[in-house]
């Protein structure tokens, strides 16, 4: 055992220690294992016409009440997504500035997919948000990062709510990194 | 009239939150030492270290509340991830402090419910934010070390 190190050493007591304590935790599951809840027998019926998936989403929401927050959670990555295409469409020199934003976005919506349970139905696809009257890059950049502060809102709301640990954990780091995208946005459009 | 039916205890976190709490408190800890490096090196001028140091020093006191008298006290002193020799390993020093927090507070945010976990996320965003004070690029999944 190595000797004990007079305490005023500022090497002595290892903070490293301290927080790798703090982080030695069960390790976490690997984003493709982040799904809601454990195995679970799909015994559920498996038609998925038009009208039926409420149902069918009502019966998953039913075994897995964190069903519905991902699918509120997918709704609002997938309109922040919808958002930043239109406004580099509309744009296309503010590509430099959203393209990052709209990457990290779509890596949202992926790892959120990946953790719906199989058997549940998915979220329709975010509606085309209104067509708006065209303003100025500024104007636009302000209005995403408006969009990013507001979902980082509605995620931290979602972490709450959510029944899993590991998906609140997913939750509040995505709320986290819109919190960033908004202040990223903001700053663009000063 | 509405009366309020104290569905969950929030003075009362169960066994798990606590010790999750405790984690993110003996970070704290760690992060209010890292700070006062720091700052000894940006000087009492510089606004960024100031107000980080703050922040975390009324984390802390948070969570120590939130703890009582069991809360995790602090380390004598704690050896740091790197020399702190110049502003520029500073700033780095500082952007490594929240880094690590971040990945505190997911954690903790995995660990615990309601009133706890509100303030795990809260502080998680908040971390994020600060790292950008001092130079870190976004990233898409804050404290989140496997994606």
């Amino acid at each position: 055992m190595p000797p004990e190190p007079p305490a005023s050493d500022p090497a002595a007591l290892t903070r490293r220690a301290v927080l790798t304590a703090a982080l030695a935790l069960p390790p976490w599951m690997l984003v493709s294992g982040c799904t809601l809840s454990g195995p679970r027998d799909d015994s559920g019926s498996d038609d998925s016409g038009g009208d039926d998936v409420g149902r069918d989403n009502k019966q998953a929401a039913d075994e897995d009440p964190d069903v519905a927050v991902l699918d509120e959670a997918v709704a609002v990555v997938t309109g922040l997504v919808t958002g930043l295409e239109q406004s580099v469409a509309e744009r296309p020199t503010l590509a430099r500035q959203v393209d990052p934003v709209l990457e990290a976005h779509r890596r949202h919506a992926q790892v959120l997919g990946e953790a719906r349970p199989s058997g549940s139905a998915g979220t329709p696809s975010g509606s085309a948000s209104p067509s708006r009257p065209p303003v100025g890059p500024r104007q636009t950049l302000a209005r995403l990062a408006r969009a990013e502060r507001q979902a980082a809102a509605r995620h931290l709301e979602h972490t709450a709510r959510a029944k899993s640990g590991q998906f609140a954990r997913l939750l509040a780091s995505i709320a986290a990194a819109e919190a960033q995208y908004g202040v990223v946005l903001g700053k663009a459009a000063r | 009239m509405t009366t309020t039916t104290p569905s969950e205890p929030e003075s009362a976190p169960d066994a798990g939150q606590r010790e999750a709490l405790q984690s993110a408190l003996a970070a704290e800890h760690a992060a209010v030492y890292g700070y006062g490096v720091v700052g000894g090196v940006l000087g009492s001028g510089s606004r960024a270290a100031v107000s980080s140091h703050a922040a975390h020093r009324g984390l802390r006191d948070q969570l120590t509340a939130q703890l009582g008298g069991d809360a995790v006290a602090a380390e004598a002193a704690y050896s740091l991830p790197l020399q702190v020799t110049d502003a520029t390993r500073a700033r780095r020093l500082a952007r490594e402090l929240e880094a690590r927090c971040a990945a505190v507070y997911a954690d903790v945010v995995g660990r615990t419910t309601g009133q706890a976990r509100v303030l795990a996320a809260q502080a998680l965003t908040e971390c994020a934010l600060r790292g950008m004070t001092w130079g870190s690029e976004p990233e898409p999944f804050p404290g989140l070390d496997e994606l």
